[in-house]
């Protein structure tokens, strides 16, 4: 026990054992967690999906996660939940597809295609029908707030008229940046329609995957979790690190700790308020029979 | 927690007009990318450019102070370049 309090004291704390600066605060270990950083990013950009998969950073937008956000909300509402529709999905697909292939980011093409051509094309005849759209997101729960946040993009969430949803989450460029994109359609079929048996999203299987559709496996060896962790924990030693020194006085050549303190807390702020937030469209789609 | 205040206070104290601007370029960041929110690219650029200016104010502080020493200016490249590269890596990029 005294030798863990030794190992704490001496990484963690100033004292005789570290040149009164904690360890962790060393120039070299410093350069360790710089090390590491360019190696991820490094791996980051390859092509190889194994090293992205234990060294990727795992996020949350995924079309399972989604569509049980979504059902959860309308089940708080007392909505029946959507069944999951794969023309609908299909139909997704479709927009999200062309709004990379001509550059637009809107409900509407520019060439004047709408949400429900994309349905119809897929050959679901509709009742009603809806479209929301998001994009940047890095977490599902993020994209799900945003829309409840917005009026009309909530009123598609909780439409009682609409029994069935179908999404897509892709990755691709987007007004010369890579962008992720998020379409949800909403629809109630006619009665006429011979509906597709419906498949669950774990069933169905989306032609393109997003970079971050990968749910937070074992395997992944960095989360967004570990990385806030990690940030806390540096303002957490370097407090204490600042207070120790000040209280036995020590006088030593090192940078300010207060600033630290400030850029970590900074970036924290941005990390946790801005940066995980992507944005939605002005407003959401729908139309319903005449 | 009293004594953490005063040494907060008298460490503000020894600079506040450096402290005053490297926090007002902190709350400039965090609102252009309140702006700015779900544009990768900017969010990038503005990413970079606040481990800049916060390097920037490193270098200038312990110039000013007369505490220049290679030591603490790599401290200040070293923990901006970090965490540039992990929001880097949150971002895909």
């Amino acid at each position: 026990m005294n030798q863990l309090k030794k190992w704490l004291a001496h990484f963690f704390l100033p004292g005789e054992t570290n040149n009164f600066q904690a360890k962790t605060l060393h120039l070299d270990f410093l350069s360790v967690y710089l090390a590491i950083a360019l190696i991820l990013v490094s791996f980051a950009k390859t092509n190889l999906p194994a090293f992205n998969q234990v060294l990727g950073v795992a996020t949350d937008i995924s079309i399972t996660r989604l569509t049980e956000l979504t059902n959860a909300e309308r089940q708080q509402h007392q909505l029946a939940p959507l069944t999951y529709n794969e023309r609908l999905a299909e139909a997704a697909r479709g927009k999200a597809q062309d709004m990379f292939a001509k550059n637009y980011w809107s409900h509407y093409a520019p060439d004047g295609t709408t949400p429900w051509d994309f349905i119809l094309a897929a050959h679901y005849q509709y009742e009603y029908a809806g479209e929301n759209l998001a994009k940047n997101f890095m977490f599902s729960q993020g994209v799900i707030d945003a829309w409840m946040n917005s009026p009309t993009h909530r009123e598609n969430m909780l439409r009682p008229q609409y029994t069935e949803m179908g999404m897509a989450v892709m990755n691709g460029m987007l007004n010369g940046e890579e962008t992720t994109l998020v379409v949800q359609m909403f629809g109630r079929p006619t009665t006429a329609t011979t509906v597709v048996s419906s498949q669950s999203p774990e069933q169905s299987q989306p032609v393109v995957l997003a970079k971050h559709t990968t749910a937070a496996a074992p395997g992944n060896f960095l989360s967004f979790d570990l990385i806030i962790a990690f940030i806390v924990l540096l303002m957490t030693v370097l407090i204490a690190d600042f207070y120790i020194a000040g209280k036995l006085k020590i006088v030593r050549l090192n940078g300010k700790n207060l600033a630290h303190f400030l850029f970590l807390g900074f970036v924290l702020a941005g990390l946790l308020l801005f940066i995980t937030q992507g944005s939605i469209s002005h407003y959401a789609a729908f139309i319903k029979p005449n | 927690m009293r004594h953490l205040l005063n040494l907060i206070k008298r460490e503000l104290g020894s600079a506040p007009g450096q402290y005053l601007w490297l926090i007002i370029m902190g709350m400039v960041f965090l609102t252009l990318l309140s702006v700015f929110q779900g544009q990768r690219t900017v969010t990038i650029l503005l990413v970079i450019g606040f481990s800049f200016v916060y390097m920037t104010w490193g270098l200038i502080h312990h110039g000013r102070s007369r505490t220049l020493h290679l030591k603490n200016v790599l401290e200040y490249i070293i923990i901006g370049f970090t965490f540039c590269f992990i929001i880097l890596l949150l971002l895909g990029k």
